[in-house]
């Protein structure tokens, strides 16, 4: 569906961002791309979605060549989109992108209501000043609005960054639905920790080149964090201990499922 | 290169980077007002003058060229619009209206002031910090004090200015990215689309610089800033013999096409 094929990158002679890098997306299923700031993760997303040009090599989208931004066809939310919310009420800043196509402003809110409950706003919300809201809200209904003209890829940069708690596990929660839809997402991070839950396919971007993480046992994912000079989450590092004493836990889980996992494993190691 | 290069400032070890800010302003102000004086050929040496000090200070010229597509259309508007306008000798036509020769020249002289006043602020700013340059403005407009003009505040709001121009191009660039994305900006829109376009982009921009104006305003006023209150300045930047030689060869060329005019216009009157 989507794919990077033997992509060269750089913005000028003296530093290479991508040295002929491969990547094959799979619907259903999360990407997560880590990588050092100033490493390239956004300018990764950037051309994939086409805005940026490869020196080398070749970006497919559907089987077809992507020569400029994938615009109708994916989604493509910046980081900290919030910044440029102008309409007066959330209703209005959710459903502008259909208004602007042309779409009878009735229909289009309508649509924008449905897609805002579902990703776990209030009808009381609705009617508010989109700047008023809080941080969390504020970046649910920024992605509301880029996911509204509907597509099958979605890349997010840097989705849970800078939110609390409540906020991320909401946003969290809406990818799990998205990736229930047979979606591919593309999404970047700092760190990997929280997105572990929705059981990702993780990339690392280190020294130009593109490493997926083995998760095939905890320590071999640990082993690759390790090397690449990102800090490991801290389930890959309790599951690494765990396995050196013959214990296997799942990392795939919500903290407080690891944490019951971990509890168990211990009380049997001891008894 | 991105838009954003153009407004940089990047220390460098060059010629330009080691002159005195206050050397580097009056020069700007004193080409503006000598191209406007004189004619085709002595604006033809300065913009080579300018270019040589471009690129002894190691400004990357070519990608600064590069990001300068949309002046190309006013520099051949104003060619276009002086080639056709001027009455006098004709010398050939082009689908029918006459170019004249005298228009011709007005049309190359338009254009190679417009190129020289971009050079020369575009060098100036490349190689100038902003506090190098505020400081170097505060110190020109000195001599306001006296009817009782707040120069320290003048310089400062000057220099602001420029800080805040270089977020904002930076937010239009991300601005046009979200844009893009959403299926807003794209290929072979049609005017209507275009004209809504702008509204899109007008409102939030100037939301943006509202709400930037005010933090901005918030952060000054957090860090007790008062332009003021009389400030120590450390490794302050002293006129060099850089700056002596600097002046001597700008007044050399000055004066050379002052005696080239003179020898000229003898002849025309002997």
């Amino acid at each position: 569906m989507l794919e990077l094929v033997d992509i060269t990158f750089e913005y000028n002679e003296k530093k290479r961002i991508f040295e002929s890098i491969n990547f094959k997306a799979t619907s259903g299923r999360l990407h997560v791309f880590l990588g050092r700031s100033g490493s390239g993760k956004t300018t990764l997303l950037d051309i994939a979605f086409g805005f940026l040009k490869p020196k080398q090599g070749r970006v497919y989208f559907e089987g077809e060549e992507v020569k400029e931004p994938l615009s109708s066809k994916a989604v493509y939310l910046i980081s900290d989109p919030e910044r440029y919310f102008f309409e007066r009420t959330v209703l209005e800043e959710a459903s502008y992108p259909l208004v602007f196509r042309e779409i009878a402003k009735e229909k289009a809110q309508a649509v924008a209501k449905d897609y805002l409950l579902k990703s776990g706003l209030s009808e009381e919300y609705l009617l508010r000043d989109p700047l008023s809201l809080s941080k969390g809200e504020k970046r649910r209904v920024a992605l509301v609005s880029s996911l509204i003209t509907g597509s099958k890829a979605i890349f997010l940069d840097e989705p849970i960054s800078g939110l609390d708690r409540k906020g991320k596990d909401a946003v969290l929660s809406w990818l799990r639905t998205i990736l229930s839809e047979e979606k591919v997402v593309l999404v970047t991070a700092q760190k990997l920790d929280d997105f572990l839950e929705l059981k990702p396919v993780v990339y690392i971007i280190s020294n130009s080149k593109l490493i997926e993480v083995d998760f095939s046992t905890a320590r071999s994912a640990y082993r690759t964090f390790k090397e690449t000079g990102i800090v490991a989450p801290e389930k890959v590092r309790i599951g690494a201990i765990l396995e050196k004493s013959g214990v296997k836990v799942n990392l795939f889980t919500t903290d407080i499922e690891f944490s019951e996992q971990v509890a168990r494993a211990l009380i049997k190691h001891a008894y | 290169m991105r838009i954003e290069a153009i407004f940089s400032y990047e220390p460098k070890d060059g010629f330009l980077f080691r002159l005195h800010p206050i050397t580097k302003v009056l020069f700007m102000f004193f080409f503006s007002i000598v191209s406007f004086l004189f004619g085709l050929k002595s604006n033809l040496i300065f913009v080579i003058f300018v270019l040589i000090l471009i690129v002894i200070s190691k400004i990357p010229i070519l990608n600064l060229l590069k990001s300068f597509k949309g002046i190309y259309f006013f520099l051949v508007l104003a060619m276009l619009g002086n080639m056709f306008s001027q009455p006098g000798k004709e010398i050939f036509q082009i689908g029918g209206l006459p170019v004249t020769q005298e228009g011709l020249e007005t049309g190359i002289l338009v254009a190679l002031r417009l190129i020289l006043l971009v050079f020369i602020s575009i060098s100036v700013s490349m190689t100038t910090s902003l506090n190098e340059l505020s400081k170097a403005i505060e110190s020109l407009l000195s001599p306001l004090k006296i009817f009782k003009i707040n120069v320290a505040e003048i310089a400062f709001i000057l220099s602001l200015t420029l800080r805040a121009l270089m977020l904002l191009v930076t937010e239009v660039v991300e601005l046009r990215k979200l844009y893009q994305a959403k299926g807003l900006i794209r290929k072979g829109m049609s005017l209507k689309e275009q004209i809504k376009l702008a509204y899109y982009l007008l409102v939030p921009m100037i939301v943006i610089t509202m709400r930037r104006s005010e933090e901005m305003a918030f952060a000054l006023s957090l860090r007790g800033y008062n332009p003021d209150r009389t400030r120590i300045i450390l490794e302050e930047r002293r006129v060099s013999k850089y700056d002596t030689y600097f002046a001597m060869g700008v007044f050399d060329i000055f004066f050379a096409i002052c005696n080239v005019l003179l020898v000229i216009f003898a002849q025309v009157l002997l």
